[in-house]
């Protein structure tokens, strides 16, 4: 009995099921128990996110704006500041902090922080959220950034003072080039965090701030599975993009 | 100039992690005794007692210790399996490229996904309705708001599975795994002696770390539980916020009681897997 | 007529002396091996000459000038660690003419300087490769190019040949003595492996635990029972009876 290629087959079905049913159900109309099949097919949810009352594209393009200004924010910051956690005597120690926002959970973090953007007059605002979530995403950026600065790089950097070169040309000639690779990695990871982020969004953005993640579960609460079928489309659709050129950019 | 760049580079990442941090849970702390807003009657314990005397806060620790260590055991079953059965597709072909398919969908959209599977209305149902499994909607097993929560376990094993299948395979390359089992024939051991002796201990120990994370992931989960779970038991990140976004403005202090009680159990388990980790680094 | 002089230097990490009271002077043009145990403090003391650390006490002076205060970027002093550590994203010809370009020098002066010194290192035909296609001797060659390319006044080197095969290790050696001796460059060099000390060094010193001992010639080195030479001696002279 054969039974190892059925199993390979239903588990490529498994993995790849998501991304068969959520478009499908973006693009049904009327799907009611116990249809499999559905009456009728249709672009009108689609259409809608040209649509200005749905809000839809407005949301797409809330979060794209939203996603990309933490990424940059983030990954400079980070670039500029792992240098010295990673270069002090106490790495580890420092790092350590570095961990707390993910693993305290995003939004229990969010719950802490909340009283403070309210003092503040930043809840509900989309300032507030990118400032949220650079406070969750930039702690992630240094531990990635720490293990770029190794000694050998360190030892790139002394060579090149060595040889001549000031503070700002071992910068730009030397260290720049060298982590070209590794800040794109931390602008796609990080955009990704960000794109993906719903908890600590929710809880500092009071729900004003609609991005995607939002929507999905407004349109659940409406009970219009379409359109967060739709909403879920546009969720998955950079990552899977991404995934395409490069399988590492989104692993984290 | 060189030490006025590093006291700024610290200064701002101490201004953007440990600050923050800090001041969330002093604020945190004083409200749950009674001392910072307008609407509270002064210091009281009363709030930390509520924790005490109702079960509400312990149901829902356990609910999500529960929760995470039956999703994590069931992904790492089938990490497990995937590697033992599925090596060579893992590296070539349809699965090797498919298995990172997971890994680009966010936790919203997975708990919206697993929703219209898993309900009674939803694609699972109809299928077994269409084969004539069942005859109507409500002989479908409850899987969604269900009281023992499976399908936030599900849900959740499914999305870690894969990743733990892709550090499992990265393991059993960096750690020459191949190499050792042959080795491991050459000197008598069996198929089954490699497995349990060699792989296994080896790939156990190389996952701790990451299963450590995952583990405190799943802890402090939220989306996932909020779409596909119910109201009572309920997970620690959704009690919290529950009772902070309550009308009633005098239960925000049991909120930040419970939200304490959950820094100190990410504490214990960090503690926990820093001595282990200590432990091994010795060993080794 | 010595030309590197260091006098009295001591160098400690908190409360333990790394360094204590080392002099020595090296002669223009000439190389000072010194032949070192692994901890002894060698790549310490390396790193104070460059101007990467600094010294708790001491004076360096380099030809008549003061070399305490002077930036590892003015110093004119290159240190080369142990392995051939090439910029990754340049190829050999702009690895090589690195630090003539940081200087700000003309293109066709770099262009014309990169030619002779590409001939010299016997790279003719690798110009255009990237460091991870060139064997382990040749990107060693590419490194010793690139620190002498620039005229420093002081070469450092910190165990340059460790992570050569033995083959290739002897004609590094001799490459790198006929290259130094060509530009007339001053040179300091540590190695913990007694032959190659020999090999390359015009002057010899001893360091252990952070104490330097310097000898007037090869024949004293050899003689001093500490610095294991007689053991050696002896072992062949045995061999050969």
């Amino acid at each position: 009995m054969r039974i190892k290629p059925i199993l390979l087959f239903l588990l490529i079905i498994l993995l790849v099921l998501p991304f068969v049913v959520l478009p499908f159900l973006s693009l049904v109309k009327g799907y009611r128990f116990p249809q499999i099949w559905p009456e009728e097919f249709t672009l009108t949810h689609w259409g809608s996110l040209f649509q200005q009352r749905f809000g839809l594209g407005k949301s797409l393009g809330l979060s794209a704006l939203l996603s990309l200004s933490v990424a940059v924010l983030v990954t400079l910051l980070g670039f500029f500041t792992s240098r010295h956690v990673a270069y002090s005597p106490y790495k580890n120690r420092w790092l350590l902090m570095a961990y707390f926002p993910f693993i305290l959970s995003p939004v229990v973090y969010g719950a802490f922080l909340l009283y403070y953007f309210i003092h503040f007059n930043l809840n509900g605002q989309l300032l507030g959220v990118i400032m949220a979530q650079v406070l969750l995403i930039y702690p992630f950026t240094i531990i990635l950034f720490t293990n770029f600065w190794d000694h050998r790089l360190k030892a790139f950097e002394e060579l090149s003072i060595t040889l001549g070169g000031t503070s700002w040309q071992t910068f730009y000639k030397v260290l720049l080039p060298i982590a070209k690779k590794i800040m794109l990695l931390c602008l796609f990871q990080s955009f990704l965090l960000s794109w993906f982020e719903y908890g600590l969004t929710s809880i500092i953005g009071m729900g004003k701030v609609q991005t995607l993640t939002i929507n999905v579960f407004y349109f659940v609460g409406e009970a219009n599975i379409y359109f967060a079928a739709l909403a879920a489309c546009l969720l998955i659709l950079p990552p899977v993009f991404i995934l395409y050129f490069n399988k590492k950019w989104v692993l984290r | 100039m060189k030490n006025k760049g590093k006291h700024i580079a610290l200064g701002v990442y101490l201004l953007l992690t440990a600050l923050p941090l800090l001041a969330g849970i002093v604020y945190a702390f004083l409200t749950s005794i009674g001392l910072t807003d307008g609407l509270s009657k002064g210091f009281t314990l009363s709030h930390w007692l509520w924790a005490f005397q109702t079960p509400e806060l312990w149901q829902s620790l356990g609910f999500s210790i529960y929760i995470a260590a039956m999703a994590l055991g069931l992904a790492l079953g089938l990490a497990f399996t995937m590697i033992s059965f599925f090596r060579f597709e893992l590296e070539k072909g349809v699965l090797s490229r498919v298995i990172y398919m997971p890994l680009a969908i966010p936790a919203a959209v997975a708990a919206f996904f697993s929703f219209q599977m898993l309900s009674a209305s939803g694609l699972l149902s109809r299928l077994l309705y269409q084969i004539g499994w069942i005859d109507s909607i409500s002989q479908f097993p409850e899987l969604i708001n269900d009281a023992w929560g499976l399908g936030i376990i599900l849900t959740h094993a499914l999305m870690a599975f894969p990743f733990l299948t892709l550090v499992l395979l990265n393991l059993y390359r960096s750690k020459r795994l191949s190499e050792l089992s042959e080795l491991a024939a050459t000197l008598g051991a069996k198929t089954k002696d490699t497995q349990m002796k060699v792989i296994f201990p080896i790939l156990m120990k190389g996952i701790m770390p990451t299963l450590g994370l995952f583990f405190l992931f799943i802890l402090g989960s939220y989306e996932i539980p909020m779409l596909l779970g119910r109201q009572d038991p309920q997970m620690i990140t959704l009690l919290t916020l529950r009772k902070l976004q309550r009308f009633d403005l005098t239960v925000i202090p049991q909120a930040y009681v419970v939200a304490l009680f959950y820094v100190l159990l990410v504490l214990l388990v960090m503690l926990l897997g820093l001595k282990g980790e200590k432990i091994r680094a010795y060993a080794d | 007529m010595s030309y590197l002089k260091v006098e009295h230097l001591s160098k400690y990490f908190g409360e333990t002396p790394v360094l204590q009271d080392l002099s020595f002077a090296i002669e223009k043009g000439k190389t000072l091996s010194i032949l070192g145990k692994s901890g002894c403090g060698k790549t310490t003391l390396l790193k104070i000459l460059a101007g990467l650390l600094s010294m708790d006490e001491g004076n360096i002076t380099l030809g008549e000038q003061q070399m305490n205060e002077v930036s590892p970027a003015k110093r004119g002093v290159v240190y080369l660690y142990q392995e051939p550590l090439l910029f990754p994203h340049l190829n050999v010809v702009k690895n090589i003419s690195f630090g003539l370009e940081i200087k700000g020098w003309d293109n066709s002066l770099i262009a014309s300087r990169c030619i002779e010194m590409v001939h010299q290192l016997g790279l003719q035909g690798h110009e255009k490769k990237m460091p991870e296609e060139l064997s382990g001797g040749q990107k060693q060659r590419v490194a010793f190019g690139r620190a002498i390319i620039t005229n420093p006044a002081v070469i450092l080197l910190d165990e340059p040949f460790g992570n050569l095969d033995v083959q290739i290790r002897g004609d590094m050696q001799l490459f790198f003595k006929q290259l130094v001796s060509a530009y007339g460059i001053t040179t300091l060099f540590v190695t913990h492996d007694l032959k190659e000390a020999l090999k390359v060094g015009d002057q010899m010193a001893l360091m252990t635990e952070g104490q330097l001992k310097t000898y007037q010639s090869q024949k004293e080195f050899l003689l001093d029972p500490n610095t294991g030479a007689g053991e050696e001696l002896a072992f062949w002279e045995n061999l050969k009876r």
